[in-house]
C-alpha cells in the first residue's frame, strides 16, 4: 500500500492537455487545465457532454496519454507509478464488465486485477449495493442501473482513499439515484474518503458536492466551493403585470431584468421589498408575488451561458 | 502478478462458449476421430482389421500427433479465433478501464499471454491423453497390440521427442498467434485479428513457396527462392525435420538447407519481434 499524502492535494492537475487527431481533424479535448482536489470532500467536475470530463478522468487513470501537462494522485504521477492507482476506486463512463461472467465473478476479476480480492469485503459490498440476490446471474442479463451498482461495488473493493465516479447515476431509477447520492455523501463525510464526481446533472452536483470545477470545451471556467460560486448579491423575484411597466419603474432605482418566464429579477435585499412594492403599487402595477431569489447551480450556469465564451451549450440538453 | 494471472484465468475459462467452441473441441475431435476410424474398420470387415493388427498405431505416435497438429495450418486456424477474442475482447466489452488502472500494460499483456498459452497447452495435453487412451481401446477391440512395449529406453526417447514437439508446436503456433494479437490490439477488433492471422497462416504455408518459385523461374533469379528463410513456417518445418529425422528439411532448392540452431534463432526472432511490436503499440494506445 502507498502512503496517502494527507496535507497536500489528493489530485493535482497542471496544464493538462489532450489533443486528438492530426491536421485539420485535430480536436483539443482538454486544453491546459489546472485543478486541485483536497481530501475528504466530494468534488464535482461539471460540464456538458463533450466538455472534456471523461478525457480528463481517463488521463488521471493512465488510460489516455496526455499531450502535455501532468496529473498527480497522492503526489505521484500514475504514468511512472501505475500501482498508485490501486488506492483509487473508479467507475468510468458506465460500468463495463464481462457479460458472460456472473456479477460475483466479475467482482473477483476486478479484485484480482487490482492486486487481490478480500472475499468477505466483496460479499459485504455486493450486499450493500443491493445485488446479493442476483450475484450469481450473468452480468449480460443486468440492467444499466444494476451494472452501475456493480461498478460502484467494484470501485470500493480495495477500500480506496480516492473514488473517481464518472456519471455514476446514468441509467438508474429515481430511487437508485437518491440512494447513490446519500451513499456518495457518506463516503466523504462519514468514511473520510475523497470523491471526484463527474456529472452533467447540475441539481445532483449541487446536492452532493462540497466544491466544483466547471469545464467547457476543454477549459476550466470556474472552480470553488458551492458556497463561493453561489455567493452573490441578494435578489428579489417579482411576478406582476404589466411586466414592461414593472421593469421600467424598477430600473429607475435598481438593477432589474426580465426573465424568460415573464418575471422580473431585481438586485435588492429582502429589506427593500416593502419600498419596491410601494413604488410599483403607486404606479398602478398589479403585484402577485415577491419572493427572495436563491440562486442554484443551474442558474449560475445559465449566467455563465450569457457570457461570450459560453454561447453554445446545447450539450446540456443531452 | 499471481493475482493478475488468476484474473485472466477467471476471464478466459469463464467464457464457456469460447472455451467450448475453440478449446475443448480438440479432445472431442480426437475422440470422434478415433471412433470414426474404429467404425470404418468394423464396416470394412476382417480383411482390413487383419492388416491393421499387423502394423497397429504406436502409442508414441498417437501422443505426438496433437503437437504436430498444433503446427499445422488447420490447427493454427481454429485457434486464431480464441487468441483474438482473448486480446481484443477487452475492447469489445470496454473492460480495459475496469482492469487496467493500477497495473502496467506490459504486465496485463504478459498475464494474458501466459494464461492463453497454458489453456492451449492443457487442451492439447488432454487431447493427447484422449487420443492415446482411445486408440489403445480401439487396438484392444480390434485385437491388436499397442507398441512399443514400455521400457526405460523407450520412455526416455519418447520424453525427449515429446518435449521437442511440444516446444516446436507451441513456438510455431505462437508466431501466428502473435500476429493475431498484434492485429487485434492494433485494430481493436477480433474480426481483423482472425482474418489477418488466418491469411498469414495460409499464405506462409501455401502461398509464399510457389510465388517465390514462380518469380525465380520467370526472371531467372534463383536467389529469390532463398527468401523462404524469412518465413517462420520454413523454420518450424526445418526444426521439425531436424528433430524427427536428424536432417534439415529441403524446400524447392537443395541449396536452401539451414542448420537447426539458425532456424531456432530465426523462429525466436519472429516471436520476440512480434511481441515487442505488440507491446509498443499497446503502450502508446489511448483506451
Amino acid at each position: 500500500m502507498y502512503p496517502v499524502v494527507v496535507d497536500g492535494p489528493i489530485i493535482q492537475v497542471e496544464n493538462l492537455t489532450k489533443v486528438f487527431g492530426r491536421g485539420t481533424q485535430q480536436k483539443r479535448a482538454v486544453d491546459g487545465i489546472n485543478l486541485q482536489v483536497t481530501g475528504q470532500q466530494v468534488f464535482g467536475f461539471l460540464g456538458p457532454n463533450g466538455a472534456g470530463k471523461t478525457t480528463t478522468i481517463r488521463m488521471l487513470l493512465n488510460l489516455i496519454h496526455p499531450t502535455a501537462g501532468q496529473a498527480t494522485i497522492f503526489g505521484q504521477d500514475p504514468r511512472g507509478n501505475p500501482a498508485i492507482l490501486r488506492q483509487v476506486g473508479t467507475l468510468v463512463e458506465g460500468a463495463a464488465f464481462y457479460p458472460y461472467l456472473t456479477g460475483w465473478d466479475n467482482l473477483r476479476v476486478a479484485g484480482c486485477s487490482q492486486g487481490g480480492l478480500d472475499e468477505e469485503r466483496a460479499r459485504r459490498l455486493i450486499d450493500l449495493v443491493g445485488l446479493a440476490e442476483v450475484a450469481m446471474v450473468r452480468v449480460g442479463k443486468y440492467s444499466t442501473g444494476m451494472r452501475q451498482r456493480l461498478g460502484l461495488a467494484a470501485a470500493l473493493l480495495q477500500d480506496p482513499d480516492l473514488i473517481i465516479l464518472d456519471e455514476p447515476t446514468n441509467g438508474m431509477d429515481p430511487a437508485g439515484i437518491r440512494e447513490m447520492r446519500t451513499f456518495i455523501r457518506d463516503l466523504a463525510h462519514r468514511y473520510g474518503k475523497t470523491v471526484f464526481l463527474s456529472s452533467h446533472l447540475l441539481g445532483e452536483v449541487q446536492q452532493i458536492c462540497d466544491a466544483v470545477a466547471i469545464i467547457h470545451q476543454g477549459r476550466i471556467l470556474r472552480e470553488g466551493t458551492i458556497a463561493e460560486l453561489l455567493d452573490q448579491k441578494p435578489q428579489l423575484e417579482i411576478e406582476s403585470t404589466p411586466v414592461n411597466r414593472t421593469l421600467e419603474l424598477l430600473q429607475e432605482r435598481w438593477a432589474a431584468q426580465q426573465t424568460a418566464d415573464g418575471k422580473v429579477i431585481v438586485d435588492a435585499p429582502r429589506d427593500e421589498a416593502p419600498a419596491i412594492l410601494r413604488h410599483l403599487i403607486e404606479h398602478n402595477v398589479e403585484v402577485f408575488q415577491v419572493v427572495q431569489r436563491r440562486q442554484t447551480l443551474e442558474d449560475f450556469f445559465f449566467t455563465l451561458t450569457g457570457s461570450p465564451q459560453l454561447r453554445n451549450l446545447e450539450g446540456w440538453q443531452a | 502478478m499471481m493475482a493478475l494471472f488468476r484474473a485472466e484465468w477467471h476471464k478466459i475459462t469463464g467464457n464457456r462458449i469460447l472455451m467450448g467452441c475453440l478449446i475443448w473441441i480438440w479432445p472431442f475431435l480426437a475422440c470422434g476421430m478415433v471412433t470414426l476410424i474404429y467404425l470404418a474398420f468394423v464396416a470394412r470387415g476382417s480383411g482390413s482389421q487383419a492388416a491393421y493388427v499387423d502394423s497397429p498405431v504406436r502409442w508414441t505416435d498417437a501422443a505426438l500427433g496433437p503437437w504436430q497438429a498444433l503446427n499445422s495450418v488447420l490447427g493454427r486456424l481454429l485457434l486464431m479465433g480464441f487468441v483474438a477474442t482473448v486480446f481484443a475482447g477487452e475492447y469489445q466489452h470496454g473492460t480495459w478501464k475496469t482492469v487496467l488502472p493500477g497495473n502496467t500494460r506490459i504486465k496485463m499483456l504478459l498475464a494474458k499471454y501466459v494464461v492463453m498459452a497454458i489453456v492451449i497447452l492443457i487442451a492439447f495435453a488432454v487431447m493427447m491423453l484422449v487420443l492415446v487412451i482411445s486408440l489403445g481401446a480401439m487396438n484392444l477391440l480390434l485385437g491388436a497390440g499397442y507398441p512399443p512395449a514400455l521400457s526405460a529406453a523407450v520412455l526416455a526417447d519418447f520424453t525427449g521427442n515429446l518435449l521437442a514437439n511440444v516446444a516446436l508446436g507451441l513456438a510455431s503456433f505462437l508466431v501466428v498467434a502473435n500476429i493475431a494479437i498484434l492485429i487485434s490490439i492494433w485494430t481493436r477488433s477480433i474480426l481483423f485479428g482472425v482474418l489477418v492471422s488466418t491469411f498469414f497462416a495460409l499464405v506462409e504455408f501455401l502461398g509464399i513457396p510457389p510465388i517465390l518459385s514462380l518469380i525465380a523461374d520467370i526472371f531467372q533469379w534463383d536467389w529469390v527462392n532463398n527468401l523462404l528463410v524469412l518465413v517462420p513456417a520454413f523454420h518450424a518445418d526445418n526444426i521439425a525435420a531436424w528433430i524427427n529425422t536428424g536432417e534439415g528439411a529441403v524446400f524447392i532448392s537443395e541449396e536452401l538447407e539451414v542448420a537447426l540452431v539458425p532456424s531456432i534463432f530465426a523462429l525466436a526472432l519472429w516471436l520476440l519481434g512480434l511481441l515487442a511490436a505488440t507491446v509498443v503499440i499497446f503502450r502508446r494506445q489511448d483506451l
